[in-house]
């Protein structure tokens, strides 16, 4: 192990350092006979017994448990939408369920991830033949790379020194179990001789390192048997979760290509050429009257739409503005909401291709079925979409200058602890509202935006939309997914163009 | 409604009626509960019907209280159903004046007009469309009625354009005089959203008027004085659409200020009052009528009072009243009311006085009632003079609201 050479060169040093330890070393047996010839060789066993068994006592209470599985949190991806987050749930349990894997051999190993796969493939295709195969090479082969990255991550996350350790070293340490293996019975046979010996030579010593192994030995089992839940688990979750998104069409596009369709997507109707990041779609929906118009243009910042008390212009029209975070996004006019047949159905079409809602309300319009009926078809519309996340919605409450008392206007007014009797109306209409459209208080923001007096709460009211960017974006991917695996025929083509040059070039 | 030959017929046929009037049948009246649902059936059938048309909070409500003087309590509990699509409010409900129907279908889609205009149309006078003047979304209201009107094209419409002040620029206050009948300057958005209602609902059909009312009914505390402003526009435009008999009961409503004694049973006496009034133009069942409803209103404010009438009871309130002095009285006061009126109605002068004496006995026979009542209540009894006071004031306030009803019913 250690180079012949290295010790010659050394060897003055080495001799000069062992002269050195020598005479402290020699204290040992003097110290032992001194004790011998005076008597106190059992006082000294007393005390070092106590030392150890006070050492034991102090390792076993601090000792941690084994972690157990329930205690990790397995993140569930918050941005699938209701279908793929059951089938993770699936998953998750079975994860939960499993028993730990000995690690002695592949096979095993490979056998629990394609019982993970097959759950999945089960929860997608409860009637195919052979659920396993319904999915494409490049499908099967960007899912691999998947697996492999989260692997790694939770591999980093989950075994302490990963990181450290080289592939070298993983082997080297293997190969010397393999070895410590052959040489096992001799050093075994071996180490108990010297066990049985050990009292007689030190028995102090020889009682301290009994106490100690014990010890250890207790701490490597169950940081073993820890170890070995977590890597299964790991493995479970991680396969899991690209089964999922293998089974739910997420694996078709790479990160790149799915900023491009997104963009694609929002500018439906629109001329301009497509430029990541993808712009979202806001639609600001509600009854003719509600404001949705004057709510447009205090949002864009400059008038893009026409304000007039007059019922706006059939259908529903696009305009581009800043989102508050500073980026491109389209904000759609809908059609004024009505009783009138069609109406529903034409805003809830419209519901689908937007990324978040903005449902206006005046606050003095008390006549809200039609807000009613339409939120309602909103949210069926979702519930039959199992494979879309619902956009967020946020409630904005117009018209709120027109509450009692109608003289009085001295915004800012708190609606949370209101103090005055116009706070008090606008609170009292926000609840009203709230109740009737099904809505958490939270979601309902109240502004003014009568076109005489300079507009009240839209700066909240962008930091309320700035706040559901985040599930903006989701609901925004889980359309681009479901928007993709649900026709994209021009990719198709485009692909095997793509394909057809690239063989014909070779 | 048969026409009196002459009125000299109509008043003999009254006069008979009153000599042949006796405490007995009305102390009759009180004592029976199936009497006293008779007189209120009866002046059910009789009140003519308002139907409403308009959304959730377009101000109704407050319409129908200005128009009846009914506090907010009152119409907010007085409405009934009765179809599947619409309610009633029957004003005062004991002895109906007049009658309020409501559509509340209206929000529903395809909301058929069918069951309520057959629940209503023997009575419905007048179509009263209540739109918020800053809502354009009308559809609903605008095909309930082109549908209504289809069927009775004739029925006149008044179109009530509320909430104005939201259409006013900061801060809100009624321009003054009221400038919508005399073409004088109103704010812009305001006219735009007025003019846009009067286009869309002028073309509704049918032959009867459509009047567009602009008017802002508040609360007196909502620091937009008047309260009722456009009130007497609405009043106008009624007596423009309505019968001369059912504006006169309106009219009634409208003068009837009351008086202490009786709070909370004003409507309610002047309910039997006016039920009283209507029976004596049938000359035929005025006789037995009166009595009847006079009996009707005494049980009803006996109720409302927590007192039960004896016989005895009966007998001293008449007697405090002095029957046969103060009915005379009243009669020859009728008489010299209805003289004057004979040059405007002359053709039914007779009919006239006839109504008037027993609208003004009955009325003030409730309020000398409810001076008794209390003293029964009380246990302190209402000496005769109080009484008589009670009976003689509201007299005199009887033939205020005659004269305020212009032409007293038919």
């Amino acid at each position: 192990m250690i180079d012949p050479g290295l010790l010659k060169v050394f060897r003055r040093e080495l001799i000069a350092v062992a002269l050195l330890v020598v005479p402290p070393l020699l204290l040992i047996p003097l110290g032992g006979l001194w004790l011998l010839q005076r008597g106190g060789t059992l006082a000294f066993l007393a005390i070092g017994l106590g030392c150890a068994v006070i050492a034991g006592l102090i390792m076993l209470i601090g000792k941690r448990k084994p972690p157990s599985a329930a205690a990790e949190a397995i993140e569930t991806p918050a941005d699938w939408p209701e279908r793929e987050r059951t089938a993770f749930e699936k998953v998750e349990r079975f994860s939960r369920e499993t028993p730990a894997l000995s690690f002695a051999s592949q096979a095993e190993a490979i056998d629990l991830a394609h019982r993970t796969v097959d759950i999945v493939a089960r929860h997608y295709r409860p009637d195919a033949a052979s659920p396993l195969t319904a999915f494409t090479m490049p499908e099967a082969l960007l899912s691999l790379e998947s697996v492999a990255r989260r692997l790694r991550r939770g591999l980093l996350l989950a075994v302490p020194l990963s990181d450290r350790l080289t592939v070298s070293q993983l082997l080297w340490l293997s190969a010397s179990v393999e070895k410590a293996g052959r040489l096992g019975e001799t050093a075994q046979r071996i180490y108990s001789l010297y066990r049985i010996a050990r009292p007689v030579i030190n028995p102090a010593g020889s009682v301290m390192a009994e106490v100690r192994g014990l010890i250890q030995d207790e701490l490597l089992t169950s940081a073993k048997a820890g170890l070995k839940n977590r890597l299964t688990r790991l493995l479970v979750i991680e396969v899991g979760r690209a089964a999922v998104e293998l089974y739910s069409g997420r694996m078709r596009l790479d990160p790149a290509e799915l900023s491009e369709a997104a963009a694609s997507a929002a500018r439906e109707g629109d001329a301009k050429p497509a430029s990541p990041p993808a712009p979202l779609r806001l639609l600001i929906a509600g009854q003719t009257n509600a404001g949705k118009s004057s709510l447009i243009n205090a949002l864009a910042r400059s008038i893009v739409a026409r304000v007039t008390p007059l019922p706006g212009p059939a259908g529903f029209a696009c305009f581009e503005t800043v989102d508050p975070a500073g980026q491109t996004c389209i904000l759609v006019d809908a059609a004024g909401l009505s009783a009138a047949p069609g109406a529903i159905e034409a805003l809830v079409a419209e519901a689908v291709k937007a990324d978040a809602v903005l449902w206006t309300v005046s606050a003095i319009q008390a006549a809200r079925d039609a807000d009613v009926r339409g939120l309602r078809a909103f949210r069926a519309a979702f519930e039959r979409r199992s494979d879309l996340n619902r956009p967020p919605l946020l409630c904005v409450v117009t018209h709120i200058d027109q509450l009692r008392p109608f003289a009085e206007w001295d915004p800012p007014y708190d609606v949370a602890v209101p103090a005055g009797p116009k706070a008090r109306s606008i609170r009292d209409a926000m609840d009203a509202i709230a109740l009737d459209l099904g809505m958490p208080i939270g979601g309902v923001v109240p502004v003014s935006l009568a076109p005489d007096r300079e507009a009240y709460n839209v700066d909240a009211l962008r930091l309320r939309i700035s706040e559901s960017l985040p599930a903006a974006r989701h609901a925004q991917l889980s359309r681009t997914y479901a928007r993709d695996s649900r026709g994209g025929w021009w990719r198709e083509l485009g692909r095997l163009y793509h394909g057809v040059r690239t063989i014909i070039a070779d | 409604m048969p026409i009196q030959k002459n009125w000299w017929t109509g008043l003999s046929q009254t006069l008979r009626g009153w000599f042949s009037w006796s405490a007995k049948d009305v102390a009759a009246g009180a004592s029976s509960a199936r009497a006293a649902e008779a007189v209120t059936f009866r002046a059910i059938e009789a009140a003519p019907i308002i139907w409403m048309l308009g959304k959730v909070q377009s101000g109704k409500t407050s319409i129908v209280q200005r128009l009846t003087r009914a506090s907010e309590a009152e119409v907010g509990e007085g409405f009934r159903p009765v179809t599947r699509t619409a309610r009633i409010f029957d004003f005062p409900p004991e002895a109906p004046v007049v009658r309020f129907l409501d559509t509340r279908g209206l929000g529903e889609s395809g909301y058929d007009p069918a069951e309520d205009i057959a629940a209503c149309e023997r009575q419905a006078q007048l179509l009263l469309l209540v739109l918020r003047a800053g809502d354009p979304a009308q559809d609903a209201v605008y095909e309930a009625t082109r549908a209504i009107r289809a069927r009775h094209p004739a029925w006149p419409v008044v179109v009530a354009q509320t909430w104005l002040h939201a259409l006013y620029p900061f801060p809100p206050s009624h321009p003054q005089p009221y400038p919508f009948d005399s073409g004088q300057e109103i704010p812009d958005a305001l006219a735009r959203a007025l003019a846009h209602q009067r286009r869309k609902f002028s073309a509704l059909g049918g032959t009867g008027a459509v009047i567009f009312v602009p008017l802002d009914f508040t609360r007196p505390d909502d620091g937009l004085a008047p309260a009722d402003y456009g009130l007497d526009a609405l009043l106008a435009a009624l007596s423009e659409a309505l019968p001369s008999a059912v504006m006169a009961r309106i009219d009634a409503l409208h003068a009837d200020r009351g008086g202490k004694i009786a709070a909370g049973s004003r409507s309610a006496i002047l309910g039997y009052a006016v039920a009283a009034g209507t029976a004596d133009a049938l000359p035929i069942v005025a006789i037995a009528a009166v009595p009847a409803i006079q009996g009707a209103m005494l049980r009803t404010l006996g109720s409302r009072f927590s007192v039960e009438w004896t016989a005895a009871d009966i007998g001293s309130l008449l007697g405090a009243v002095g029957t046969a002095a103060l009915v005379r009285q009243g009669i020859g006061f009728a008489l010299k009311q209805a003289a004057k009126l004979i040059p405007v109605y002359g053709q039914i002068g007779g009919a006239a006085a006839a109504s008037l004496s027993s609208f003004a006995f009955t009325y003030a026979l409730g309020y000398a009632a409810c001076v008794y009542l209390k003293g029964r209540r009380t246990g302190i009894a209402a000496s005769t003079g109080d009484i008589q006071d009670a009976y003689r004031e509201a007299l005199v306030k009887a033939f205020d609201i005659f004269r305020a009803g212009r032409e007293w019913p038919k």
